[in-house]
């Protein structure tokens, strides 16, 4: 009987979900906020849709309290022979430099999403060359669907023919209720796509880690774009570094190097760095490093620390002592 | 001091979260909407016209229950809608088909009426390249100062169509496209009644 | 012994787990297309939509115990971390072997030959994906391709069209660059084994290697320059003061206003529900 108890313990204990979840449940349910939208089926109408959220969240939400910046991106590009797209742009750029993709890794609800799916137990895709290669879709879609199809055609083309969280939230969360049932009518062609590309991501999710993020979100690329100057994330010490790469192989995404532009900044490639070698940016402000604090796993050998000359590759034959490998 | 600064934190984070809550599903209220049956509300739009195939404001207005004896179908449809865009000329046809009855396509949320008329008036920017000038149907417009989408009830979703009988009651409301068919449907057994 | 049990049940399960969710995501998709030809009859609505999923009700609750049974299954039989493994760039270990060479070492000729070979297929991968992009700008940018489209089906969405048309050129350049980045490591592999070999035998011959002193090129000064804090921080600065200008520029003209109006205004058809 008792180990039956402590078995659950060591369940809850296991399962308990890190800062970074808590965080992540914390933004999505903040962000959908209007949970009465879904008992009534009535999208919030209010001021705070003044507002972009930093993440993805479809404005035709039942639950959403503040507008896409995707969409609100695509319509000021389609509006923009009257009017030129100052606000969103600012909005952009300060959410690129404040949070960067820290927002894809720590706010974005449809990132969340994907990260529950992907914790269904089947086999996984990992990572590979390929994968890497189609990572750069996503800025192929921000070209042709983000920019010039709302400038020439005056539409939004990604809201309009991929996003899947506008069929997941406004075609599932806004018509599947009593009040909107007359609304079904008008689907046609251009429904029956979308949510085929909606069960398409769905079950990429469930054998990719985060297959929309990686492969087709144009926001995430846009985000990436600010990787090397935004204020909050994951950074790399180059100094430290000794080009072991388990920091790559820990990572899920299609990274080449710790904190470039595929990185959501989880944080993940911290504890694996034998050199101690990354970190959170601002961390002696406000972050505290979750494992940066944690003792050392491994000592770096000798050996270890002579590839560390990475600009000067002059082989040093001294071999140095214990006390100037403690010292770094 | 770490410990105060997290506390703080998670305080902070709490108030806001729970502020959310109780302020969007308690504080709040649902837009009002209209029923069918109910008595429609009055509005006046402003109209406007083509003269000489150049769309501009004619200086009228349109007043619901001045028009009160016919059946009116109004029409809310706006400069970035495609789907509103793809059904005026449906409306139209239905207009041209059916004179007795007061056909008014309202175009809200579109900005200020130099905006719409540039637009109307500007081919590049229709990218279905609507012949405005030959449409029999009446142009309404409204300004960023009314919202009367709202006061007929509108629940966010555009197109929206209303229909009002010639008493002045609301006979159908819907945020569905619509097309000759369908206003056919909804329109006709009003007039036979 | 146990351990080996239990994984075997977590892999009988995981791929059987993985069979039924393609299933269930095929017959979805095949009932949405299903619903869509039969709107020829009845348009979309409660009762239909109903009907057609109602038919894949079945595997769909299925699936749902399978991942139910995984819960449980996962708390009986916890699955343990994986350790990474180190990753070491084949090209970066290239570079610096390459460095180590003496100047005329036997077989450079070979060597250099895998480089020519890696340089002709990223550019033909290049001018490949350069070409996919030109024809893909000309039929996003042709103005006049409402008048040439045959289709009547997409007659009000000639984008949607468009779109069509470009996507297979877009997705056919993204797999020949997989195919030469494959490509690449296959010959980096080649090249290094070769390097290896040049070494190990000027190593017999007694020469000693040293690494030579590579200069700091172009790239790595402009690197250098823009990794530095002071600039990085002069574009913060600079980028920041723009945004909350270009914010306050928005709320003057009415961009603030446009946000809200297009988040409480929706156009369904802009958000696929057409």
């Amino acid at each position: 009987m008792k180990k039956f108890f402590v078995k659950i313990k060591n369940w809850l204990i296991r399962i308990k979900p890190s800062k970074r979840k808590i965080i992540q449940l914390y933004a999505a349910l903040l962000t959908n906020a209007n949970i009465k939208g879904f008992f009534n089926g009535q999208i919030y109408m209010g001021a705070t849709k003044n507002l972009c959220v930093p993440g993805m969240n479809c404005y035709s939400c039942p639950g959403a309290i503040g507008s896409c910046p995707l969409g609100s991106l695509q319509n000021a590009l389609a509006a923009s022979k009257t009017r030129t797209p100052a606000y969103i742009f600012g909005i952009l750029i300060l959410f690129g430099l404040l949070l960067g993709r820290t927002i894809c890794g720590w706010l974005c609800p449809i990132g969340l999403g994907q990260e529950l799916l992907y914790k269904i137990k089947t086999p996984k895709v990992k990572k590979n060359k390929v994968t890497y290669v189609f990572s750069y879709l996503k800025y192929v879609l921000l070209i042709v669907l983000v920019v010039i199809i709302p400038l020439t055609v005056f539409i939004p083309g990604f809201c309009e023919y991929i996003c899947p969280a506008g069929t997941f939230q406004g075609g599932l969360g806004l018509l599947l209720q009593k009040e909107n049932y007359e609304k079904l009518a008008d689907l046609g062609p251009l429904f029956t796509w979308k949510f085929t590309v909606m069960i398409l991501v769905i079950a990429g999710s469930i054998f990719f880690y985060r297959f929309f993020c990686r492969f087709l979100c144009p926001l995430g690329a846009l985000y990436g774009f600010f990787c090397r100057i935004a204020m909050l994330g994951v950074k790399l010490d180059e100094n430290k570094c000794t080009d072991c790469g388990l920091c790559i192989t820990a990572c899920k995404m299609d990274i080449k190097k710790v904190g470039d532009h595929e990185c959501i900044h989880c944080g993940a490639c911290i504890s694996v760095c034998p050199a101690k070698a990354i970190s959170w940016k601002g961390e002696k402000l406000f972050v505290r490093g979750n494992d940066a604090d944690a003792p050392q796993t491994t000592e770096i050998k000798p050996l270890t620390s002579m590839l560390k000359r990475k600009e000067n590759p002059v082989e040093n034959t001294e071999i140095p002592t214990e006390a100037e490998v403690n010292n770094e | 001091m770490n410990k105060i600064v997290s506390y703080v934190c998670y305080g902070l984070a709490t108030v806001v979260m729970g502020s959310a809550l109780v302020y969007y599903n308690f504080v709040d209220k649902k837009r009002p909407g209209v029923e069918v049956w109910d008595n429609s509300p009055d509005f006046t739009v402003a109209t406007m016209a083509a003269e000489n195939d150049t769309f501009k404001m004619t200086g009228n207005t349109y007043n619901l229950y001045e028009n009160e004896g016919k059946v009116r179908v109004v029409n809310f449809w706006a400069t970035w809608c495609a789907a509103c865009k793809h059904e005026l000329p449906d409306f139209d046809k239905f207009a041209k088909a059916y004179p007795e009855v007061d056909v008014i396509a309202i175009c809200g949320q579109s900005g200020l009426d130099k905006d719409v008329i540039a637009w109307m008036n500007n081919p590049e920017l229709d990218a279905q390249k609507n012949a405005w000038s030959d449409y029999s149907l009446t142009f309404g417009f409204y300004g960023p100062d009314q919202d009367v989408y709202g006061d007929m009830g509108g629940q966010g979703m555009w197109p929206t169509t209303v229909v009002v009988d010639e008493d002045g009651v609301i006979r159908y409301t819907s945020g569905n496209t619509l097309d000759m068919k369908g206003l056919e449907e909804i329109v006709l057994p009003l007039l036979n009644d | 012994m146990k351990q080996k049990k239990s994984q075997l049940i977590r892999t009988i399960y995981g791929i059987w787990l993985a069979a039924w969710t393609v299933v269930v995501a095929v017959l979805f998709i095949v009932q949405i297309w299903a619903l869509f030809r039969a709107t020829d009859v009845d348009p979309y609505s409660v009762e239909t939509v109903s009907a057609h999923f109602a038919k894949i009700a079945v595997p769909f609750w299925i699936w749902i115990t399978l991942l139910v049974g995984g819960g449980v299954l996962s708390w009986v039989f916890p699955e343990e971390e994986e350790r990474p493994k180190a990753f070491v760039s084949l090209e970066k270990t290239l570079t610096r072997l390459k460095a180590r060479l003496p100047e005329n070492a036997g077989g450079m000729v070979e060597v250099k030959k895998e480089n020519r070979a890696r340089y002709v297929v990223w550019g033909v991968c290049a001018a490949l994906c350069v070409a996919a992009a030109v024809v893909a700008l000309l039929y996003l940018l042709d103005k006049d391709y409402v008048v040439k489209f045959t289709t009547e089906f997409f007659k009000s969405h000639a984008e949607a069209e468009k779109l069509i048309k470009i996507f297979p050129w877009i997705f056919a350049a993204l797999c020949v660059c997989a195919g030469a980045l494959i490509y690449q490591s296959y010959s980096v592999k080649k090249e290094l084994a070769l390097v290896k070999q040049m070494l190990a035998d000027s190593a017999k011959r007694g020469e000693k290697s040293v690494a030579k002193e590579t200069k700091r090129g172009l790239w790595q000064k402009a690197l250098a320059f823009f990794g530095n804090v002071w600039t990085k921080n002069a574009v913060r600065l600079v980028l920041a003061v723009g945004a909350v200008v270009l914010v306050i520029v928005g709320i003057n003209n009415g961009g603030m206003r446009d946000v809200l109006e297009k988040a409480i205004n929706i156009c369904t058809q802009c958000i696929g529900l057409g």
